[in-house]
Parts: C-alpha cells; structure tokens; sequence
C-alpha cells in the first residue's frame, strides 16, 4: 500500500496561529515514517470575521511561519513535497449575500420584530450554531437608525439576529444578509413545503443567474402519489353546517332559553 | 456591498436592489471578485515552490462556482462521491480532486476509485479493507492531532472525543502500519 499523502482537519475558525503550529508539528512528526509522500495536507480552519470587531486567521503570519516549518521539513525528509490547504469559508463567505424582503413589522410589548420572507430554510446557521450575520437594510443608506429582532416565516423560532441596530424599517424593505457565501445556500431544505431561492453569480461587472428558483413541481418531484385509501365514514367529524342535535346546552338550559330570560 | 452616492453597490458597480426586482427575492447572489481575491491572498502568503489550495466545495457547490474555482488553477475538496461528480462535471481532473468521506461505505470509496480521484481515509478498518480491496491505489491518511480549535463544538472536529481522522494515540496500530513495509515505511 502506498501512502501518497497525509492530512489534518482540525476544526473550522481557527484562530491561535501557533495552536495550529501545534497540529502541524504533530502532523509533520508522523509524516517523517511514511517514505512515498507527494503531498501533506494541512486542512483548514480559516476564520473570517463576521463582525466589525471580530478578528480573522493571520493568513500572512499563518503562510510565513507554517511556510518556514515546511521548507525544514522538505528539507530533513530530502524532497520537496506539495503543501495543500482546503478552505472553504475562507474562500467564499464574505463574497455572498442574502437578500431578503420584510414581510411584517411587528411592535410587541417589548420588541419589534421585522419578518422576512426567508428562514431557517434558507440559512440555518443562526440557529443551527449560533453563527453572526451582519445584517443591514438597503433599502435606505440613510436616516433615522432603530433596532429590530430580524425573524423569519418558518413555523418555529427562526430568528436571524436579535437586537440589530439599522436605519428604520418599513414593510417591502430589502435587508442583506452579510457572509452569506459559505455554509448558507448548501444547507438549505425545502423545509415547510418552501421553494429554494435562486442564485446569481457577479463575474467582471455582470450578473448571472446560475441557479434558478425552484417551483411547485420541486417540492412535488419524486414524490409518489398513491390512491389507495378509501373513506372511513365512521370516523368522519359532522358537516360544519348548523345541527339542530348539536344545540349547546349548559345547566339544563338552552341558548333560546336563556335569552328569552 | 459598499455606499456610493447613497446607494448600496456591489462589485462592477451593480445595484443589489435591482438585481433582486430582476431575479426576485429571497436571493443569493456571489461576487468572484471576493473568491479571487481571497485565493490569491492565500496563494501570496507562502513562499513555496509547491503549494496547492483545493476549494472545499461543500461550503458553495453550484457548478459555475465550481468552474470559476478551476479557472483559477485550484484543486477541489470533497466529502462525497456525488461533489466528487460535480467537481468532474466542471472540468477538474481526477487527480485535481481530493476526496475526504466519513463514515461512508466501502463501496462508495469503489467508486472513487474508478473515478480516479485521490484518497484521504480517516479510519483504521477502513484503511485495512482498501488495502486489501486495492492494493496499489495511492491513499492519503488523516490523522488527528487532537488540537482543541474552533469556534464551536459542532465544527470543532479535532478534540478527542471527535469521529474525525485516525488518532495519533493509537499507537499499537500505528506501529504496525509504521513499521510495515506494505505501508511504504
Ligand atoms: C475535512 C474538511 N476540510 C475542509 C473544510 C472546510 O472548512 P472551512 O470552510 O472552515 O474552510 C471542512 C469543513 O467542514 C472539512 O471538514
């Protein structure tokens, strides 16, 4: 058996340069016995910031010293072997967006909610694992700023972000959801019967559609449709229409009865 | 997205708003300017002779997106035999893809190896079983380091409770494997 390669993955966001040093030195340590190697793959991990204040892998830190630990090991094994990375994120989160309208403006006791007409159906990641999205509206750059918990349509909790300051909503507003590129359409379901939206892809300055959105014969398609069941009178509920024998009757006195009283 | 002249643009100047009276909404639009510019930084970081970045399709895996990726020279990650054949379908040759499954048949892993792609195996039994199945196809081991990162349990995959990869710890095996001429070593 000829073992051509080894790898790690360790997790995504990744943020401590030297724990993945860590992991590579690890790596690099079994790596040494294997005798026909091409290639040592060091996964991913990448972290991109989702927020203004969160911080994101040092890649050029990341490149200089996992790249100087490298050289020495191609060194000390006596041949130069292909360093290989798989991002993910990293290559393509920040280059999507979500657009979304606002179905509802909700006022509540102690909140306003601003409905869409999107969900976890769509994008999961909030309440799959607590993941950021920035969101803002771009309906209006500018004007007065007010907070929202922005949810979605799905018939349980869906909520994308909670108490997010942006300029003030108004119904048929377009909000944009940031990071949008990874992570987001690929996990999306035809949950509550919806259709998956489309996507558009923007290459030198043009719009493509490179998805487009599904329809009802989607939902339907592979769906087997059988016609064997035959009706259980029995079991039927009454007709919704007025019944004399369904007359309500509370302490032996009739509705009629009790106002004639 | 960035404010120009009161407006919200995206890259080359188009305006998502009309984009979405366009395509309509809920919609996901991408911008391969941003993919590029994240490859070549990735690319810039190391000085080395021999560096390869393959796109791990499952975070966006529509085919033109797939396409663009190639068309940048990148290799392509997997984790099933099916982005396996969408990454085929778009133009990346066999031993451009790399294939990291979990937990899947060896019967899938077969298939693989028809298509001829390259191998990453993440666990001992199955190791075994491809080794006596194909002897001379190339494989690739993933090992785990069990190095605590990520930002959440549920993408940390490297801890030691984790189902990813092969333990460094498991030593008894490793020797044998090691010290196993059959294994290269
Ligand atoms: C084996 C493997 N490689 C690469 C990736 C891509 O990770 P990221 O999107 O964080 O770059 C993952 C993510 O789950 C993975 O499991």
């Amino acid at each position: 058996m000829v073992v051509e390669g080894i790898h790690m993955h360790t997790g995504s966001d990744i943020m401590d340069i030297d724990v993945f040093l860590q992991g590579a030195e690890i790596l690099l340590s079994v790596a040494k016995d294997f005798k026909d190697l091409q290639y040592v793959d060091f996964g991913s991990g990448f972290k991109v910031p989702y927020k203004e204040e969160d911080i994101e892998t040092d890649i050029e830190e990341l490149g200089e010293k996992i790249g100087k630990r490298f050289k020495q090991f191609c060194y000390d094994y006596g041949r130069n072997l292909t360093l290989m990375f798989e991002p993910g994120k990293f290559l393509v989160s920040d280059a999507g967006f979500f657009l979304v309208k606002v179905n509802v403006v909700k006022q509540t006791t102690s909140t306003v909610f601003a409905g869409v007409d999107s969900g976890l159906n769509h994008l999961i990641r909030p309440m799959l694992y607590d993941s950021y999205h920035k969101i803002v509206n771009i309906s209006k750059t500018e004007g007065r700023h007010r907070i929202y918990n922005i949810v979605g349509y799905i018939c349980e909790t869906d909520t994308f972000g909670v108490n997010r300051k942006m300029t003030e909503i108004n119904e048929g507003d377009i909000l944009a959801f940031h990071n949008a590129g990874a992570y987001c359409f690929t996990m999306s379901s035809n949950y509550n019967s919806r259709y998956r939206p489309a996507e558009v892809l923007i290459h030198e300055g043009k719009d493509y559609l490179i998805r487009e959105r599904e329809t009802m014969e989607d939902i339907l398609k592979n769906q087997i449709n059988i016609d064997i069941f035959s009706e259980h009178k029995a079991l039927q509920a009454p007709a919704m229409d007025l019944n004399p024998e369904n007359e309500v009757i509370y302490n032996n006195i009739t509705i009629e009865q009790k106002q004639q009283n | 997205m960035q404010i120009i002249n009161n407006r919200y643009v995206l890259d080359g100047g188009l305006d998502p708003l009309e984009l979405g009276q366009k395509y309509g909404f809920p919609l996901y639009i991408y911008e391969t300017a941003t993919m590029k510019r994240q490859y070549e930084r990735l690319l810039n970081a190391f000085d080395l002779k021999k560096l390869k970045i393959n796109y791990a399709c499952k975070a966006l895996n529509n085919i033109s997106v797939l396409k663009f990726f190639k068309s940048l020279g990148s290799g392509l990650d997997t984790v099933s035999i099916q982005e396996v054949r969408v990454g085929l379908m778009a133009g990346f040759r066999p031993e451009d893809i790399i294939y990291t499954p979990n937990c899947v048949s060896i019967e899938e892993l077969s298939q693989a190896v028809d298509m001829g792609v390259k191998i990453n195996i993440d666990n001992l039994s199955i190791l075994e079983q491809f080794g006596n199945l194909f002897p001379d196809y190339p494989v690739c081991i993933r090992i785990n380091p069990h190095i605590m990162a990520g930002g959440n349990s549920k993408i940390s995959v490297g801890h030691i409770d984790s189902k990813f990869g092969i333990s460094f710890h498991q030593t008894p095996p490793y020797t044998s494997y090691r010290k196993n001429p059959q294994y290269g070593c």
